[in-house]
């Protein structure tokens, strides 16, 4: 089995569309089991056109602190102490623990001279699997304002390889999420082969070289995709010598065309409308999955 | 002064151009502006502006080093650490999976010797820059870093001064609705969600519009790329009447091809000078925004 | 006399299958080995199944409460593999199916 994970170091450089071909190219030959892992903001889903809903589960991970009033003698030994800034103090020395920033850890309970500091669960997120055209879906989103991304990815992910030996997957393809912290390390840290996305953008190039640090910090294979490359021809060559350098292969280039958002707003998988409207994005698209398998050696 | 926050929820939508056509416009009318570009995972406004940034600062977390003169191997900093990330076994000086620790410090205050020194471990950078006007702060993560979770919270907080120091401070987010982003909201006067008109755009915006709605928040919705063919703007404008009680502002930004071009040239004073459909609805948004300083 | 540790998916005596997961395995055997005897002491069952991160070292750590000094396993994770190099505790790497063929592997 062969895990691919579709990362970018900016946002909205086109993910979600390069992850949902991917998927639904790989299930027109063998089975596949897709997982977004951009829990913050997922839309694998859409872009795969939706599906039934099999499993929703609710995820209650970890703990937050709260205080006791009635104990509390207003030391705020609780705040000193607190390295993740989740105790403010509110007029006349009353702590007050923000649950957005509470890590858990407890080191606020441990210097508490009254015990005035117990734990409640706190959610996570929430997860489902989704039974879609192209094959099991896992998809999750973080409850609002909550860290603890990471961890939901590994979630999905446990998930995620279930499925795929229930159902006999030769790939798990992931939706990585923008950035580089702890979601995305989850994201391309077992992974086989990591897609980089980009675009011929200054800012974009920046994040790609921010994203590849970390994968090659992992020693993670990884291909570049070029997307909207007829924004900027010049500035290709660019992201082309980039890749040169820092020994990534080009999977290919896509073009700037409207088809991709069109599909979206008809909540249709974009790759079926680009090939329906005779877009050149589907040949481009066919040509990186199979520059990809070439670099996978299947 | 007003902290104004420039977020979305979906990523790519325009938020760091918008951000600093706003720093921009602000400050040739004469206002003081601080742009923070707080998408720690990928700041790029020094490249949008054409800022030269240097280095001010770096911001570190706690790791722990175990004084092996002082230890008794009593266990109690591995069975307290909630990350499991030291293990050992009894009577022996416990080891650290250094990227397993948060940096949280339990170990510290439960070891009955003091045998836990405080060390430094650099998460992040901060940097400064001047243009027109316009001062610019950004924090950037180290690549590698899993421990990413306070960096946003433990930057925002050691410029909270700074921030009120000035008339208008934009902060540029990352993307989602997650607590980094919070951070920035919960600091911030009026919050500007930039979306764009796709049915993933409009999910994400729901997203950030019920983080806003639950700290009490009221939004400024800027539709970008809003000529767009197909139904997509009914689902942002659906979203925006489901939150219509804190939504305060809605500005529209035609789709312009031209914008693509000028951005991937980092050219957005050009793209200010030259466009004015483009320019138009920004300014109507920096009058917005004054409209609040006057009220706030 | 050496304490080790095999990872399993069930707890079924000799017969249980060794589990092709090491850190988030459902169960682990403890066995005793001491001049080519291997008695059985215990299946214990893993609690740090559901961890996000860190399974591997919260594992390798609660093993070693068993006293556990060697675990033979059909694959182990890098986290896992350096909590035990950390603990001093050996990894054996061995291809077998069930619980039975270990047994039969340390008499040897």
């Amino acid at each position: 089995m062969y895990r691919v994970a579709v990362v970018s170091g900016k946002g909205g450089t086109g993910k979600t569309f390069i992850a949902s071909s991917l998927t639904i190219l790989i299930s027109q030959g063998s089975s596949v089991v897709s997982i977004d892992a951009d829990v913050e903001a997922p839309d694998l889903e859409i872009a795969l056109g939706g599906g039934d809903v099999i499993e929703v589960k609710e995820l209650y991970e970890g703990r937050v602190a709260e205080v006791s009033y009635e104990r509390c003698f207003r030391c705020l030994k609780c705040a000193e102490v607190c390295r993740f800034g989740a105790v403010s103090v509110l007029e006349g020395n009353v702590p007050v623990i923000d649950k957005y920033l509470c890590e858990g850890c407890g080191a606020c309970s441990i210097v508490c001279p009254s015990g005035a500091i117990s734990y409640v669960p706190s959610k996570l997120g929430t997860m489902k699997v989704v039974r879609t055209k192209f094959g099991y879906l896992v998809t999750a989103s973080l409850d609002l304002g909550r860290r603890g991304s990471g961890h939901l990815v590994e979630l999905e992910k446990s998930r995620g390889l279930e499925l795929a030996k229930e159902s006999d997957a030769k790939f798990i393809v992931l939706d990585g999420p923008p950035g580089i912290g702890c979601p995305l390390i989850a994201t391309v840290v077992d992974a086989d082969y990591v897609v980089i996305v980009t675009e011929p953008t200054p800012q974009a190039l920046h994040g790609l070289a921010r994203v590849a640090e970390v994968v090659k910090f992992f020693g993670k294979k990884f291909g570049v995709v070029i997307n909207k490359f007829d924004v900027n021809e010049e500035y290709c060559t660019l992201v082309e010598k980039w890749c040169k350098e820092h020994g990534g292969s080009i999977l290919g280039s896509l073009p700037y065309d409207r088809c991709v958002v069109e599909a979206y707003t008809r909540v249709t998988p974009p790759l079926l409308y680009c090939k329906e409207r005779k877009s050149p994005c589907f040949e481009a698209m066919v040509s990186i999955y199979e520059n990809l398998l070439r670099d996978l050696g299947v | 002064m007003v902290v104004v926050c420039v977020s979305g929820g979906k990523g790519g939508t325009g938020k760091s151009t918008i951000a600093c056509c706003l720093a921009v416009l602000l400050s040739r009318m004469k206002f003081s502006v601080l742009l923070v570009d707080a998408d720690i995972e990928n700041p790029v406004d020094h490249l949008v502006l054409g800022i030269s940034r240097e280095l001010r600062s770096e911001i570190s977390s706690f790791l722990p080093e175990i004084d092996s003169s002082k230890c008794i191997g009593c266990l109690k900093c591995v069975l307290s650490c909630p990350e499991h990330a030291l293990i050992g076994l009894k009577g022996s000086v416990p080891k650290l999976m250094e990227e397993l620790c948060n940096g949280c410090g339990v170990c510290k205050l439960v070891c009955p010797r003091g045998a836990i020194v405080e060390k430094q471990r650099m998460v992040a950078r901060v940097w400064v820059g001047e243009k027109n006007g316009i001062n610019y702060i950004a924090c950037e993560l180290l690549p590698g870093v899993k421990q990413a979770h306070a960096v946003t919270e433990i930057f925002l907080k050691s410029i909270e001064e700074q921030l009120r120091s000035y008339n208008f401070a934009i902060i540029d987010t990352i993307p989602g609705a997650g607590s980094s982003v919070y951070s920035c909201i919960k600091r911030s006067n009026v919050v500007i969600a930039v979306t764009e008109p796709t049915p993933l755009g409009a999910h994400d915006l729901d997203l950030l519009l019920q983080l806003c709605e639950r700290i009490d928040r009221k939004v400024i919705t800027v539709l970008n790329r809003a000529d767009l063919p197909g139904s997509g703007k009914d689902y942002v404008l659906a979203t925006v009447d489901k939150f219509k009680h804190i939504v305060i502002g809605y500005v529209e930004i035609p789709y312009l091809s031209e914008v693509v071009k000028y951005y991937s040239k980092s050219d957005v004073l050009t793209l200010l000078e030259k466009l004015q459909p483009f320019k138009q609805p920004l300014e109507k948004l920096a009058e917005l925004l004054i409209e609040i300083s006057r009220k706030v | 006399m050496t304490r080790v540790a095999v990872p399993l998916d069930e707890n079924r005596g000799l017969d249980s299958k060794v589990s092709s997961r090491f850190a988030r395995a459902p169960y682990f055997a403890i066995l005793e080995v001491e001049n080519g005897n291997v008695k059985l002491l215990d299946v214990v069952s893993n609690p740090h199944t559901n961890l996000p991160h860190g399974a591997g070292a919260a594992a390798l750590q609660w093993l070693a409460g068993y006293g556990v000094r060697k675990v033979v396993t059909t694959m182990i994770g890098p986290r896992a593999s350096e909590a035990a190099r950390l603990l001093g505790i050996e990894v054996v790497k061995v291809q077998v199916s069930s619980l039975r063929e270990v047994i039969e592997l340390l008499k040897k």
